[in-house]
């Protein structure tokens, strides 16, 4: 009789495990996941959990992809070839004046208002080309954040004739901000948004885990190591990728503002961690320009923790990172004297 | 009486092992799928799907593609950037290789590793 009870006990207890058990496994396994091109990069998302999530991130997107853009018709291109006193947005005011804070406070290597250094290059246009030293001159004199007076009442931007503004790298850390405040507000449980040279990891992942996130190697194919973290927002810039080539030397998209060429510090790829999105895409740019001799105050900085390559295949990690090398790659850790 | 519970007891075995066996049905399908495969899409549309489990090169429309131990490129492309070429060889589902000019992508599925991003 008793063994007659326990199984009557097991076809309740069964079903219930079952069931329990499926919808641990669904809900841990099924994320909303899509990609979208836009921003001029390959954008990839997955996210959990959260009302009209889904669409109000490919809104943000498909606004913020003309607004910001040099190249379309949107609010950033009416402003550069505005004159005197141009309305902006709250966005767009918001990004231009927190980049030019940035470049106050952390360096000036960075500089939004490179336009049209970036228009005379044209390393992501049909035709991009060595410009001749006068040419570089010449447009090295629009670049400076004395170019750009911005009115806080007003919203009102005005820049000096000839100086153009690039928000390339800017605003897609500027779009991991609003992304966060999105699912923020529509109770999204985790997200992992790409967009290309910039992320957001957000909430914490089903199973309780810390995210993975690998770093690619700069020669190609397999990846460095991983940094294992809670939410955060990242960003990398490196030239390995995106560079056009003549007569054999690498032109990188990333330009020096104070010689007017691509930036060749001998580091191949940075990323930045930090609370905000738009301090890490500057941040990891400013420190690509930089370069290895900037790397020692950038590793000990308080508010952003970095990883760093360099072209003599050393990684320097900040203390605070949780970073496991893979050492298959020939790389080791470096550290600064 | 006694031929009941003897008969009970062999439920509870084939019910002890159906059970079992979903839950090895469960994590083998998670762990142990079949091989990685890379999914290449022009437009947002899956062109084609390959496994990366054998060696080889193949063109797709002006593209030409190379499979190498396990993992795939783009070995020439016809866009002016060419930052699809300069990728290089990608073997994990969290990396991608895109081609913004021709609207293409190749993505790896199956085999995860438990890695969320891949950046740089």
């Amino acid at each position: 009789m008793n063994i007659k009870k326990n199984l009557t006990k097991l076809f309740f207890l069964l079903p219930i495990a079952l069931f329990v058990l499926i919808f641990l496994r669904l809900d841990s396994t099924s994320p909303k996941s899509f990609a979208i091109f836009a921003m001029d990069t390959y954008t990839d998302f997955k996210i959990w959990g959260g009302k009209d999530s889904t669409q109000k991130t490919k809104d943000l997107l498909s606004d913020f992809d003309k607004r910001f853009s040099m190249y379309s018709d949107g609010e950033l291109s009416r402003l550069n070839k505005s004159s005197g006193n141009f309305k902006a947005s709250d966005e767009l005011f918001n990004i231009i004046d927190l980049s030019l804070k940035f470049s106050k406070q952390y360096g000036s290597s960075v500089d939004i208002s490179s336009g049209a250094l970036t228009r005379l290059w044209g390393i992501s246009s049909e035709n991009p080309r060595v410009p001749s030293e006068s040419e570089i001159l010449k447009a090295l004199k629009t670049i400076g954040y004395e170019q750009i007076s911005l009115n806080e009442k007003t919203k009102e931007i005005s820049l000096q004739s000839g100086t153009e503004i690039d928000l390339g790298a800017v605003a897609k850390g500027y779009a991991c901000d609003k992304l966060k405040e999105i699912y923020e507000d529509s109770n999204v449980s985790c997200a992992i948004a790409s967009l290309g040279s910039s992320s957001l990891l957000y909430g914490k992942k089903p199973d309780g885990s810390e995210f993975s996130v690998e770093i690619k190697n700069p020669d190609g194919g397999s990846t460095l190591g991983v940094i294992k973290t809670g939410e955060t927002f990242l960003s990398t810039s490196g030239g390995y990728e995106r560079f056009f080539e003549v007569n054999g030397k690498k032109y990188c998209h990333i330009f020096d503002v104070s010689t007017g060429y691509p930036a060749e510090s001998g580091l191949t790829s940075v990323t930045v961690l930090c609370d905000s999105g738009i301090k890490s895409d500057f941040l990891s740019t400013l420190i690509f320009i930089e370069g290895k001799d900037g790397l020692k105050k950038h590793l000990s900085a308080k508010d952003y923790s970095i990883v760093a390559v360099t072209d003599d295949k050393k990684i320097y990690v900040s203390p605070s990172i949780n970073f496991e090398l893979y050492p298959e790659n020939g790389y080791t850790l470096g550290k600064t004297k | 009486m006694n031929n009941i519970p003897f008969v009970n007891k062999n439920e509870i075995f084939v019910i002890v092992f159906i059970v079992i066996l979903g839950i090895l049905g469960l994590f083998l399908q998670k762990n142990f799928s079949a091989g990685a495969v890379a999914q290449i899409y022009f437009d947002g549309k899956l062109e084609k799907e390959i496994s990366l489990s054998k060696d080889c090169i193949f063109d797709i429309k002006d593209f030409e593609f190379e499979i190498k131990d396990g993992a795939i490129r783009v070995a020439k492309s016809p866009c002016r950037n060419k930052i699809c070429v300069h990728t290089g060889f990608i073997s994990n589902p969290a990396q991608t290789i895109a081609c913004l000019p021709e609207k293409m992508l190749v993505k790896i599925k199956g085999k995860e590793k438990g890695i969320d991003l891949v950046v740089g």
